[in-house]
């Protein structure tokens, strides 16, 4: 972990940084719906291209995030083997037919009915994880913070969730620093240790990581006070920004998808888009 | 708005960052994955009044939703919490819930030990469940994967909360 940046906002420039955090959220949470309720490949695919081609539009770099990528792509095809190891033939009862292609041991035959379906789970990372990626780095906190405040959730509530963002680097560091600490004090924590050396070695860890943590909370909470947060039903925002022509857009976009969804869904006969029908 | 109200927005605050950052520990064990995950979740769910311990569950899925990589093995994003280990992400609010419930400041260790073995295995019974559905397999074959290898792991993380809780109580007393 040390050293490993996790995705956050960085300042930038262009038509997603200027959008209001309110249309980016809404968009997101809507087309991810989308993503998750549908089957029909044609829907997913379309939306998979919308998100890489949103994500390149971003500007922001691949190496940024190429860490998080990874290891998202790797929990993906985990996913997908799971599936596989568990369920092999789902796919085969899901389109109503069977090809396969590889005849395995048992019921672990490779078919293109099942080899479709983890297509289609995995396309729906593609949807997903790009447009929660633009999301995180072209939103600040606090604006983050006011959406959820705009979308009708109360301005305590919504000033929780901008304080964990805030909060997550600070008590990292605080653990980086703690484990140093302790290592230095001989600890062992690497996997030279004995098992038992390692577990009382991360109570060593924890324990003052908790304390830290939660010693804070007083301190925040006072200073939060004297400067009379809570005071009144309904606060203003330094970050609020107004929805514009191009919020209304994008919001109609992700309606439209949303929809279609739904249309879908009658042409289909259901969730599912089965070629072999 | 009084001192206690503020606190209680910040407790969920602190707590879910604590459960997005101890779930990024992993201790080498060999095969088994042993993360501070279901540590975090326990400890969050015994120090804690009920309400806060809810409250920082779901501010911890909240943004795991929206993408940040606070789930284990840094994943998140919607999928996860849709996808075959779903249900042992929403099982932490059960845990969170019942332990927290069953759990006081004056609570003895015993009872420490026992309310979050309870809500451990809630959880991993919500896990199992879900995953059971999600890839369509029988419920022998989940409970190999999915609980069997984690039963020692998981019972030596709540051995450890046992033994941390009482340090840790101090605080709420101050």
């Amino acid at each position: 972990m040390k050293g490993v940046n996790i995705i956050g906002y960085r300042a930038g420039h262009g038509l997603i940084y200027d959008l209001s955090a309110v249309s980016k959220l809404v968009f997101f949470l809507l087309v991810s719906i989308a993503a998750m309720i549908t089957y029909d490949t044609r829907l997913v695919f379309a939306i998979a291209i919308l998100s890489l081609c949103l994500f390149k539009a971003s500007q922001i770099r691949i190496k940024d995030v190429s860490f998080v990528l990874i290891l998202t792509t790797i929990f993906a095809l985990m996913n997908a083997v799971m599936v596989y190891l568990f369920a092999p033939e789902y796919g085969v009862d899901l389109y109503g037919a069977k090809t396969v292609l590889w005849s395995g041991i048992g019921t672990y035959n490779m078919t293109s009915q099942e080899l479709f379906y983890l297509l289609n789970l995995l396309l729906k990372y593609f949807c997903t994880i790009p447009l929660a990626v633009i999301f995180l780095m072209t939103t600040h906190p606090s604006q983050f913070a006011s959406s959820l405040n705009q979308l009708g959730i109360s301005y305590k509530v919504a000033y929780s969730v901008s304080l964990t963002m805030r909060y997550i680097p600070d008590i990292q560091e605080e653990f980086y620093t703690i484990r140093m600490s302790q290592e230095a004090r001989g600890v062992e924590l690497s996997k030279k240790g004995r098992l038992i050396e390692r577990i009382k070695g991360n109570l060593a860890l924890v324990i003052p990581l908790i304390f830290s943590s939660l010693s804070r909370i007083d301190t925040i909470s006072t200073a939060m006070e004297l400067r009379r947060f809570g005071r009144n039903e309904k606060r203003t925002w330094y970050t609020y920004q107004a929805l514009g022509t191009k919020d209304y857009l994008v919001l109609v976009l992700a309606l439209a998808i949303l929809i279609l969804t739904g249309i879908l869904f009658a042409v289909n006969g259901g969730r599912f888009y089965n070629p072999w029908r | 708005m009084n001192h206690r109200t503020t606190k209680s927005l910040i407790y969920p605050a602190i707590g879910a960052g604590l459960i997005a950052v101890l779930s990024q520990l992993v201790i080498p064990l060999g095969p088994v994955p042993f993360t501070l995950q279901t540590l975090a979740v326990g400890l969050i769910a015994t120090l804690y009044r009920p309400k806060e311990a809810l409250t920082s569950l779901f501010l911890y899925l909240l943004l795991g939703a929206i993408g940040l990589p606070v789930f284990a093995g840094l994943s998140g994003g919607m999928a996860a919490l849709f996808g075959p280990t779903a249900g042992f992400l929403w099982g932490f609010l059960l845990y969170a819930g019942v332990t927290a419930v069953l759990t006081s400041p004056t609570s003895s260790l015993i009872q420490v030990f026992l309310a979050n073995l309870l809500g451990d295995a809630l959880c991993f019974l919500s896990g199992s469940l879900v995953f059971s559905l999600i890839t369509h397999s029988s419920l022998e074959k989940t409970l190999a994967l999915t609980v069997l290898p984690f039963l020692i792991p998981d019972l030596v993380k709540l051995l450890m909360i046992t033994m941390v809780h009482r340090p840790l109580n101090r605080i709420f007393k101050a």
